[in-house]
């Protein structure tokens, strides 16, 4: 799962952090620079993930599967990887979203049958 | 492995010697763009948006019933549109994957598609081979 992980944040330009985070807000494997805690990631993704899915619920548009936040600088795109599990990745303002999306989705692939 | 960035821009280097004014993007069937050669980012994404519409109209193209049902089920692989100035050419190169060229040399178009068909073939055996995965 961690080479997984790392492939995701090595091979893809602007991505500084990726985690897998149980929906309750527990880190199952993460790859994070020193400047980003463990425990937050695991808060912000739960969080958002609550937030996400009370939203899609309210508007009737289904389960929740992707939230992509656009910051100052950077993004943070959280992905359900699992009946449980999320991704959770955090980039640089240059990386390129769609390529991010792509490789995330690559990523998911190859995850699934570890998750499940 | 290979990267799917280290592969794109491989890929955009060896389609962009066959004419170097041409913008050569890879696009996801989302209309995102994966990599490109244009640093205006505004006409790539038009091109990534561009990818689903020409997909579209040449699947309808196949639908028209042909001499033998092969015929009608046959995938579209690649589409190419001539206007009077610049040609846009989009092949499918792996699963919700194109490859898009806009130029404006029409004497290279056979040379640019040939290219980029040989790329649906080698990325298609590397896949195989688990060099790359989409």
């Amino acid at each position: 799962m961690e080479e997984i992980l790392k492939r995701l944040r090595n091979d893809t330009p602007g991505v500084s952090a990726v985690a897998l985070v149980s929906n309750d807000g527990l880190i199952i494997s993460s790859l994070l620079p020193d400047s980003i805690e463990a425990e937050r990631v695991a808060a912000i993704s739960a969080a958002l993930l609550n937030q996400g899915e009370t939203s899609s619920e309210d508007a009737m548009i289904g389960q929740m599967s992707q939230i992509t936040i656009r910051a100052k600088e950077g993004f943070i795109v959280i992905t359900r990887a699992g009946r449980d599990t999320l991704l959770t990745v955090f980039t640089t303002t240059n990386a390129k979203l769609g390529l991010v999306l792509f490789d995330i989705n690559t990523a998911l692939k190859e995850l699934k049958s570890h998750v499940n | 492995m290979l990267s799917h960035k280290t592969y794109f821009d491989k890929l955009i280097k060896d389609i962009e010697s066959v004419d170097a004014k041409s913008v050569v993007a890879l696009v996801s069937e989302e209309g995102f763009v994966l990599s490109s050669n244009s640093p205006d980012e505004q006409a790539d994404a038009q091109l990534a948006a561009m990818a689903s519409v020409f997909m579209d109209y040449g699947k309808k193209i196949f639908a028209i019933p042909g001499v033998t049902s092969d015929q009608m089920n046959e995938a579209v692989r690649t589409n190419v549109s001539v206007g009077d100035r610049r040609y846009v050419l989009v092949t499918q190169l792996a699963p919700h994957t194109f490859i898009i060229v806009a130029g404006e040399d029409k004497n290279r178009i056979s040379v640019m598609m040939k290219k980029t068909l040989e790329y649906v073939d080698a990325t298609a055996a590397m896949m195989q081979k688990k060099e790359i995965v989409f």
